[in-house]
C-alpha cells in the first residue's frame, strides 16, 4: 500500500456516499468518485499536510460536482437572496422517512442548497470545513443548510402519506 | 420574544460535531427555556436518525474499491508514466490550453482504467468458476447456447485454434452479465470471457498484449466490436499459440 492509498483510501465510504446523495444514483456517483480519485492522484504532490486529506477529498468531490452541474444543468453561484418563508414550525424530520425519501427530496433541491447540506450529513465535517472546503462565507453555508433542511423537508410533507400529518401534530408551514 | 431570535441559531446546532462557540449564546438560552429545549432536543434526535439512514443506506460498490486499491502506483517514475501515457501526455502538451484535449485525457485515463477493470473482474471470475454449465467442444453450439442464455447475439474469436473450447457458462463482469467460454489451452484451464464493450465504456480501447499478471496469463482485446477477455493457467506462449494467427488479433 502507497502513501496514496494509505491516506485516501479509508475516505471512500465518506466521499461515495455524499456522491450517491449529491448525484442520486450509484453510477454517477461511481463515475464522479472515480474522478475524484484520478485527480487527488495526479495532485497528490499538493498535499502538504496529510491530516488534511479529509478536506482535501472532499474540496475535489465537491468540485466535480459543480463542474458536473455548470455542464449538464447550468449551476450558478448566484448571490443568496433572504428567505421569505413562514417561521419553521416543526424543526424535526417526519418519522418513517426512508433513505429513497431523503434521496428524492435532495433532488428537489438547488445543487448549491443541496451539496452544503448532504455535507453537513455526510461529510464529518464543521459548519467551518465546510465553508473551507467549498470556498463560501461561513454565514452562506448555515444559511444554505437551513433553508436546504426547511425545504427538503416540506417536499417530504407534499410527498408522504396523509397519516404523517398526525406525526406532524397537525401543523403546516414546515 | 427572546425565543425567535434563538431559533435559527438553534435550529442550526449540528447534532453531530458540536460545538461552534457562536452557538453559545443560543444554547445558554436553551438552558433555561423548556419549550425551546424540547425543541433542539427532538430536532437533533431525529436529525440523527436521518444520517444513519443515510449513512448505511450507500455501501462502496466493490467495483469502486478495486478501482481505487488498483490504480497506477504514485511510485512509478515520471519517466515510466511518460512511457505508459506518451501518446496522452504528449498530446496534452501541445495542447495544454485546449479543454477538449484535456477531455479527450479524462476519457482515455478513464477508458484504460476501466479496461483494467474488466481485466480484473475476469481474473476474479475465472478464479471462482470451475465447472462450465454447458458442455461442448464445438465453437458454434457453444455461441449459439451463449446466444440462447444471454439473450443476445455471442460470437466467438475467429482465429481461436479448433479444439480448445470445452463449453460455456453465462458470467457477469461486474454488473454486465456476459458470456464465458471455456476453454483449454496446453492442458491448462482458461476463460474467456466475450462482452459488448459499450456499457464498460471501453469500445476501442480493449487490448491487452497477454502478460503473466495476478497468478494468470491475461489478455484482451477487441475483434470486430466485441471485446474479449482471456484469463489462463497456461504460460504466455502457449497462451499465444492457441491462437492459428498466432496473434490475438
Ligand atoms: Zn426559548
Amino acid at each position: 500500500m502507497d502513501k496514496f492509498e494509505e491516506l485516501t483510501v479509508p475516505h471512500l465510504g465518506t466521499l461515495y456516499r455524499q456522491a450517491y446523495y449529491l448525484a442520486g444514483n450509484r453510477d454517477d456517483a461511481e463515475d464522479m468518485v472515480q474522478d475524484t480519485y484520478v485527480k487527488a492522484r495526479r495532485s497528490f504532490h499538493t498535499l502538504k499536510d496529510s491530516a488534511k486529506c479529509k478536506p482535501w477529498l472532499n474540496s475535489i468531490l465537491y468540485r466535480i460536482f459543480i463542474d458536473e452541474y455548470r455542464r449538464k444543468k447550468h449551476y450558478v453561484e448566484l448571490t443568496d437572496v433572504p428567505a421569505q418563508e413562514p417561521e419553521d414550525d416543526d424543526s424535526r424530520w417526519p418519522e418513517g422517512v426512508t433513505a429513497e425519501g431523503i434521496k428524492t427530496a435532495l433532488e428537489s433541491l438547488d445543487p448549491k442548497y443541496r451539496l452544503p447540506l448532504v455535507a453537513h450529513y455526510l461529510s464529518g465535517q464543521s459548519y467551518q470545513e465546510i465553508a473551507d472546503t467549498m470556498e463560501i462565507p461561513l454565514g452562506t453555508v448555515m444559511s444554505r443548510i437551513h433553508r436546504a433542511k426547511r425545504t427538503v423537508k416540506k417536499e417530504f410533507a407534499r410527498h408522504s402519506r396523509p397519516s404523517l400529518g398526525v406525526i406532524h401534530g397537525g401543523r403546516h408551514g414546515m | 420574544m427572546e425565543c425567535s431570535r434563538y431559533r435559527e441559531p438553534l435550529d442550526l446546532v449540528p447534532s453531530f460535531d458540536c460545538c461552534d462557540p457562536v452557538f453559545t449564546p443560543a444554547l445558554d438560552h436553551a438552558n433555561i427555556c423548556p419549550p425551546c429545549r424540547e425543541r433542539l432536543a427532538s430536532r437533533l434526535k431525529s436529525e440523527y436518525s436521518i444520517k444513519l439512514t443515510m449513512e448505511a443506506s450507500a455501501p462502496v460498490p466493490e467495483s469502486l474499491n478495486l478501482f481505487v486499491k488498483n490504480m497506477p502506483s504514485e511510485k512509478m517514475s515520471p519517466g515510466r508514466w511518460m512511457v505508459r501515457y506518451g501518446v496522452i501526455a504528449a498530446s496534452i502538451l501541445l495542447m495544454a490550453t485546449s479543454t477538449i484535449s484535456s477531455y479527450r485525457y479524462w476519457q482515455s485515463y478513464k477508458m484504460e482504467a476501466a479496461v483494467e477493470q474488466l481485466r480484473l473482474f475476469s481474473v476474479k471470475n475465472h478464479e471462482i468458476r470451475n465447472t462450465p454449465e454447458f458442455l461442448s467442444d464445438d465453437e458454434k453450439q457453444v455461441a449459439q447456447w451463449l446466444s440462447g442464455r444471454l439473450n443476445k447475439v455471442v460470437q466467438l474469436p475467429k482465429n481461436l485454434k479448433p479444439g480448445s473450447v470445452v463449453g460455456a457458462s453465462p458470467s457477469a463482469l461486474g454488473e454486465h452479465p456476459v458470456g464465458a467460454v471455456h476453454l483449454v489451452i496446453d492442458g491448462n484451464r482458461s476463460t474467456l470471457y466475450t462482452f459488448d464493450p459499450s456499457p464498460f465504456g471501453v469500445n476501442g480501447a480493449v487490448k491487452k498484449e497477454p502478460s503473466y499478471e495476478m497468478g494468470h496469463t491475461v489478455a484482451a482485446w477487441e475483434e470486430h466490436g466485441v471485446g474479449y477477455s482471456l484469463v489462463s493457467d497456461a504460460p504466455v506462449e502457449s497462451m499465444r499459440a492457441s491462437f492459428v494467427s498466432g496473434a490475438m488479433r
